[in-house]
């Protein structure tokens, strides 16, 4: 395809198409010349015959005319006569054009001049017969001449014309020979042309055909093979030697395509070569591995397309050695790899737990394996997953699952065994094993890792093949075992030491920091270290006792008997310890507690030993602060009851003795209980510390002072020789209790107290009869009156038996409601008039108790009984009160008593709030009394019943004012409408002048706050008189009438009212 | 090895293709002369030739207007008797025919009209008094003796014959003239002929003894009017010709132009083929 060639060849083409050209040309000229000599012949043959005939028309219309037919126009014959002429020049133009031909030739001269003379004698012919029809010339006969003349030239344009064809017949004549020369001419260079092109061809054949049985030869002679193939992969030749390099025999090959040797992937790799070959027009290089009678082959191929064809040319060679050798040194090259990739780890592991991390990691980077795990025995021997990488089964679930690390596992059999295990193909139980295949892993290695010479981790490794036999591989893999073996064994001695030497800093530490003095010297007593804790605990520098004997320091009373007792023990046993006297450095001496042990090498030899000395001073004295606590009461430091106890024990027994007399006085605050609740616990204590005081001030040195109870002393009197002379102590007692105790709120208190004697051996025999009696004595002097003194009798036996029956009596009579309201009249002092009456509870004669609410009430109260019976009052005076406004008298109120034990109990207000409801009594009528202690009395409980009782509309007396503490400031809030005097004040009117103004304070007070006053036990018109002078707005008692029977109450108050 | 083949295939097609052309193109009648050849036949109103030998009549007149919007600088008329009009042309002895001849389908078949230039109607001429009391040629058929005078070749012919005048009833004649005189003579008793023929002919030729029947029944054709129309005649390979001719006529006809130039051959307005022809 070279340039000079092409041209060479394109002389001739081109000669041959110029050649053919002129060939066309003179044709097409011939055409030409034939075309127009007929167009010229045809249309002046037709020119002249249309002139003659319209020419002869108009002759025959003229003749008409003249012959007289008058429907023919004049004007036609002129018509005709013009388009003669027309036509006739035409034809002397040359021009004209009939059926397709036109001609516009001139016309040669000759022809010319016999059409002039024709046109000529037209024109005089229109010109006759122009004047003949317009009637200036008649006669035929000058037609005729015109007529003659026309045909003459007529004849005469036709020879020439018929001449003049026949010359130009001629001429063609001529042309169509010249040009069949011509075409015989193109044929003989046509002929020679081909002629010399099939010669060529010949020679060109024959050389190819020779070069292609050389190419064949060669071809057939080549080593590998090499095919010839369509695009379809269809075989269609097979050149070379290596028949057994084919897939099939060489014979069977040729015909048959790709698909039909090889499987459809193959086939369509194949298939794809070819295609890019021939697409790209280059020959592309492709390597293939091929099974061929069951092993592989590696073949590197070059497909040439074959230029001007879909055919390519496919040589293979066969390259599996070569393969086989790059794959085997890539893979060593790899461990190679791998083993120093290890190395480095190692060397940077700094746990195990990293080393086992980094060296799965490195696995599957560097050693070329697409999974990797590690086993490691645990404590109990068992398996577990210690790091894993790789993605291919990195389930921790399917590894460390019992399927994988059971006794059938690779990972047991490698422990088992501690070789190093490679398989080539997967077999096995374990639950890893088909995720693995699935990812095309069949090859297991596992790598033992050993320490002291066991097995104690496996390092598995899965990669998609391993050859068990490969010896280098098998030799590298050792390499590994054991530098990971030896990485364990330095990791663990590392950890060891450190481990050791954290121990040895904790243990220093520990020393330095306890409490405990720790001391350790040698076997000969010489101290060889001290903690701090020692140092500070003798005072002594550590300088000053290291390195000297021990029992040369002055720390340990009796040291020498001490350290002897300490050897001996140890020679016989491990430990000793014990209390030790020792004495700080500045002389102050404490108690030690010493534990001394041997320290023994690792042979069991005792080479030193440790001292802990641990300061137990403290202890002893919380120990000694306890005893006394138990004798003794905290708040007075008074003897507590067991001391006393003892203390009488003893004094009886001395006194048994001596033949003397033992007096124990047993002393009681009246009304402590108020202050306590009126002015707090603190002042209480603030009271009895003061009294504890004062109380001991007057003891004589062999007396006992003690604290019995809260409010309660007991005073214990040995040698006494008539019981006078307890009354004298008792009196100086009294005396120093007269004067007020000023507590440190500023608030003066006055005391008073109930004291029992009994008296040793008169009253009893031992200490308990004595304090009892004693007891029972006091309790006689608050009922005789409070601020007494008395001294123990039988009696007071008696009543105390009484007592209880008395309280089962009181228990009955409530059951049986036996007990009676009476209904006192509440008179108004300003208009005399009845407003209302107090209900109080007397006990039923059936119950055959013979005992007053002043007796009864304080029993009830102790024992809880007051509860049902403020109930049972309260309902039945409900009712009352009901049942008189039922009967139509006048609406009075009712004052019912409470008992602050009732309001401690709780629950109180819903009772009273469901008791109005039940009974329907007026909330406004009712009013409930309390006595003044207890208003005061500052609990949740009574807080929250007093503004109940105040949300309730329901009124409130305080009882008994004047015998209490009143907080004014608290009387204010509270719900309060009336202060009840007591009777005590105005027992004493008129005539008792510190009385008089006693009851006109109070009656100021309530004024003061706002509340009404009632005097109590008013018995006579000077008490009432005085009261109502006083401004006291009512009052009650004898005066008027005492606690009546309802029916009484009835018919004397409320009947004579109404009809009053 | 191939290029030279190849550029010499090209050079022998193209010079075959030139050559080719040279020899079917041919030389087909040149109208590039600027001059138009119009066959015509003596037919007043549509043609004739005055008296000063000009041609001249409805279609002459309107052509040389047409032909000269149509780019063409003269027309030359040549004359043909009116059976040759269709023959000359179609043998190319003229471009075009200008006679007023009517649109016929079997004339469309064998040659190109252009858009006509009028509507003619079919008129009656009659002895002065109408004795035959003819109105249209129905009445001629119905008639057992009347003898109707056509025109050989003109459209009224074959309305004649297709009204149902029996031929020896048609007498046939080689123009109007000799029509018209053959009713004055008495030799036929009506004479069928264009409205504008008859019109123009009444007005312009002076003769006696006749009149135009007012108010002709038109002839029917497949129960419809069938009115002439007169249009220039081409041959059917000169549809370019043709064309021209037709946007000249499209501007012209029916302007105040064409109404004044026409109306001296007796064309009525509504005579202006103004509308399109059916």
């Amino acid at each position: 395809m070279n340039g000079p060639r092409a041209m060479a060849s394109g002389a001739p083409v081109f000669g041959l198409a110029l050649l053919l050209c002129l060939c066309m040309g003179l044709m097409t000229y011939a055409h030409v010349r034939w075309d127009q000599g007929l167009a010229a012949a045809i249309t002046a043959r037709d020119n002249l015959a249309q002139s003659r005939r319209y020419a002869v028309l108009a002759q025959l219309d003229t003749e008409r005319l003249l012959a007289g037919q008058t429907s023919i126009p004049r004007t036609r014959v002129l018509a005709h006569l013009d388009r003669a002429l027309t036509v006739a020049r035409d034809l002397r133009k040359g021009s004209g054009a009939i059926a397709g031909f036109s001609a516009q030739t001139p016309i040669p001269g000759d022809l010319a001049a016999a059409v002039d003379a024709y046109v000529a004698a037209l024109a005089d012919a229109r010109a006759l017969m122009e004047r003949q029809l317009d009637g200036f010339e008649a006669g035929g006969s000058a037609l005729l001449v015109a007529q003659r003349a026309i045909d003459a030239r007529v004849v005469a344009v036709e020879e020439t014309l018929l001449r003049h064809l026949a010359s130009q017949r001629a001429t063609l004549k001529r042309h169509d020979a010249i040009t069949l020369g011509l075409v015989a001419v193109l044929g003989l260079v046509v002929l020679c042309f081909l002629y010399v092109a099939h010669r060529r061809r010949d020679l060109a054949v024959g050389a190819l055909l020779a070069s292609e049985s050389r190419l064949r030869a060669f071809a057939d002679s080549l080593p590998e093979i090499a095919f010839l193939m369509d695009r379809n992969g269809r075989y269609l030749e097979s050149f070379g030697s290596a028949s057994a390099l084919l897939a099939a025999p060489p014979d069977t090959l040729v015909g048959r395509t790709l698909d039909e040797v090889f499987p459809a992937e193959t086939s369509s790799r194949f298939l794809a070569v070819i295609r890019q070959a021939l697409a790209r027009q280059r020959t592309q290089s492709y390597e293939y591995a091929l099974h061929l009678d069951g092993r592989e082959f590696f073949f590197d191929a070059r497909v040439s397309p074959v230029p001007g064809s879909d055919r390519v040319v496919w040589a293979s060679w066969d390259v599996t050695a070569r393969r086989r050798a790059e794959a085997h040194a890539r893979a060593l090259t790899r461990l190679y790899n791998f083993l120093s990739q290890v190395n480095q780890t190692i060397v940077w592991a700094a746990s195990e737990d990293d080393l086992f991390e980094r060296i799965c990691r490195v696995a599957i980077e560097f050693g070329g394996y697409r999974m990797a795990w590690l086993m490691r025995l645990n404590d109990r021997d068992q398996p577990v997953l210690q790091a894993s990488a790789g993605g291919a089964v990195a389930d921790r679930a399917l590894l460390s699952g019992q399927a994988s690390v059971g006794r059938t596992s690779l990972t047991a059999r490698v422990l088992r065994d501690g070789r190093l295990l490679r398989l080539g193909g997967l077999a096995g139980d374990d639950a890893w094993i088909p995720a693995a295949r699935a990812a095309g892993l069949d090859g297991y290695v596992g790598l033992p890792l050993q320490l002291d010479g066991n097995t104690v981790a496996v390092l598995c490794l899965l990669a998609p093949e391993v050859d068990p036999d490969d010896e280098d591989e098998a030799r590298l893999l050792e390499e590994v075992i054991m530098d990971l073996s030896f990485a364990l064994r330095r990791l663990r001695d590392e950890r060891e030491r450190a481990s050791a030497e954290q121990s040895a800093r904790l243990l220093a530490a520990a020393l330095r920091s306890t409490r405990d003095g720790v001391l350790l010297i040698d076997l000969a007593g010489v101290v060889v270290s001290a903690n701090e804790a020692f140092c500070e605990q003798t005072g002594l520098d550590e300088s000053a006792l290291v390195g000297r004997a021990l029992t040369e320091q002055a720390v340990f009373e009796g040291a020498a008997a001490l350290f002897a007792d300490i050897d001996r023990a140890l020679r016989d046993g491990d430990a000793w310890q014990g209390e030790v006297s020792a004495r700080r450095a500045g002389g102050e001496p404490w108690s030690g507690w010493l534990s001394c042990a041997s320290v023994r090498d690792d042979d069991g030899q005792p080479t030193h030993r440790v001292l802990v000395l641990t300061d137990i001073s403290q202890a002893r004295r919380a120990e000694a602060e306890l005893q006394h606590l138990s004798q003794y009461d905290p708040l007075t430091d008074l003897p507590n009851r067991v001391l006393i106890r003892a203390r009488l024990v003893h004094a009886i027994e001395l006194a048994q003795r001596r033949g003397t007399r033992v007096a124990v006085l047993f002393l009681d605050l009246d009304n402590f209980k108020t202050i306590n609740d009126g002015l707090g616990h603190a002042a209480g204590d603030e009271v009895l510390a003061a009294v504890a005081h004062r109380l001991r001030a007057r003891l004589r040195r062999q007396d006992t002072l003690g604290r019995q109870g809260s409010d309660e002393f007991v005073l214990v009197l040995e040698g006494v020789e008539a019981p006078a002379e307890a009354a004298v102590v008792a009196q100086g007692v009294f005396d120093s209790l007269a004067s007020p105790v000023r507590l440190a709120s500023g608030q003066d208190i006055y005391l008073q107290a109930s004291m029992g004697i009994s008296l040793y051996p008169d009253n009893g025999h031992d200490a308990d009869d004595l304090i009892r009696d004693a007891d029972a004595a006091m309790y006689q002097a608050k009922l005789g009156g409070r601020n007494a003194l008395r001294f123990y009798s039988d009696e007071y036996t008696h009543a105390a038996n009484q007592r209880l029956s008395l309280e089962t009596g009181l228990r009955r009579a409530l059951e049986s409601e036996l007990f009676e309201l009476r209904y006192q009249p509440l008179i108004d002092l300003a208009s005399d008039r009845l407003i209302g009456a107090e209900v109080l509870v007397r006990l039923s004669p059936a119950a055959a108790l013979n005992s007053s609410p002043a007796e009864f009430i304080p029993i009830m109260e102790a024992n809880g009984l007051i509860v049902p019976l403020g109930d049972f009052v309260r309902s039945q005076a409900l009712r009352q009160g009901r049942a008189w406004l039922d009967a139509g008298l006048p609406p009075l109120t009712l004052a019912i008593n409470l008992s602050v034990t009732e309001i401690r109990r709780g629950g109180l207000e819903q009772r009273i709030a469901q008791q109005l409801a039940e009974s329907g009594y007026p909330v406004s009528l009712l009013e409930l009394e309390i006595t003044e202690s207890g208003a005061m009395e500052q609990g949740e409980r009574a807080q929250q019943f007093l503004e109940v009782i105040g949300s309730l509309g329901l009124r409130l007396a305080i009882d008994d004012f004047g015998t209490g503490y009143s907080s004014l400031a608290y009387l204010k809030r509270l719900p309060v409408h009336k202060l009840k005097i007591d009777r005590s004040f105005v027992c004493d009117l008129p005539d008792d002048a510190s009385a008089v103004e006693l009851v006109d304070t109070i009656i100021t007070l309530g004024h003061q706050l706002g509340l009404s006053v009632l005097a109590e036990g008013v018995e006579n018109v000077g008490q009432r008189d005085l009261l109502r002078a006083r401004g006291c707005d009512a009052c009650q008692g004898y005066l008027y009438a005492p606690a009546l029977s309802a029916e009484e109450f009835e018919r004397r108050f409320l009947r004579s009212a109404t009809a009053g | 090895m191939r290029t030279p083949y190849v550029l010499a295939g090209l050079l022998v097609a193209v010079v075959a293709l030139a050559l080719g052309w040279v020899i079917l193109a041919g030389s087909p009648r040149d109208a590039g002369a600027g001059t138009l050849r119009a066959l015509y036949a003596i037919e007043p109103p549509f043609a004739f030739v005055d008296s000063h030998g000009r041609v001249t009549g409805e279609a002459p007149e309107v052509l040389r207007i047409v032909a000269r919007r149509a780019g063409f600088r003269d027309v030359e008329f040549v004359h043909a008797e009116f059976g040759q009009l269709l023959h000359d042309l179609m043998n190319g002895r003229a471009e075009v025919v200008a006679s007023g001849l009517f649109v016929t389908p079997e004339r469309a078949r064998s040659v190109r009209f252009t858009r006509p230039t009028a509507r003619v109607g079919t008129g009656l001429v009659v002895a002065t008094g109408n004795p035959l009391d003819l109105h249209g040629l129905d009445d001629v058929a119905a008639h057992p003796e009347a003898v109707l005078a056509v025109v050989d070749g003109a459209v009224e012919m074959q309305q004649a014959r297709r009204a149902g005048v029996p031929p020896a009833r048609l007498q046939r004649h080689g123009d109007a003239n000799g029509a018209v005189v053959a009713v004055i003579e008495g030799r036929a008793d009506a004479l069928a002929l264009s409205d504008v023929s008859i019109g123009y002919m009444l007005a312009s030729s002076g003769y006696t003894g006749i009149e135009a029947v007012a108010a002709v029944r038109p002839p029917q054709r497949d129960g419809r009017d069938d009115p002439g129309w007169p249009a220039f005649a081409l041959r059917t390979d000169d549809e370019a010709l043709a064309r021209r001719l037709d946007e000249a006529l499209a501007g012209f006809l029916g302007s105040a132009e064409h109404r004044a130039l026409v109306a001296r051959f007796g064309f009525a307005p509504h005579n202006l083929a103004a509308e399109v022809r059916p």
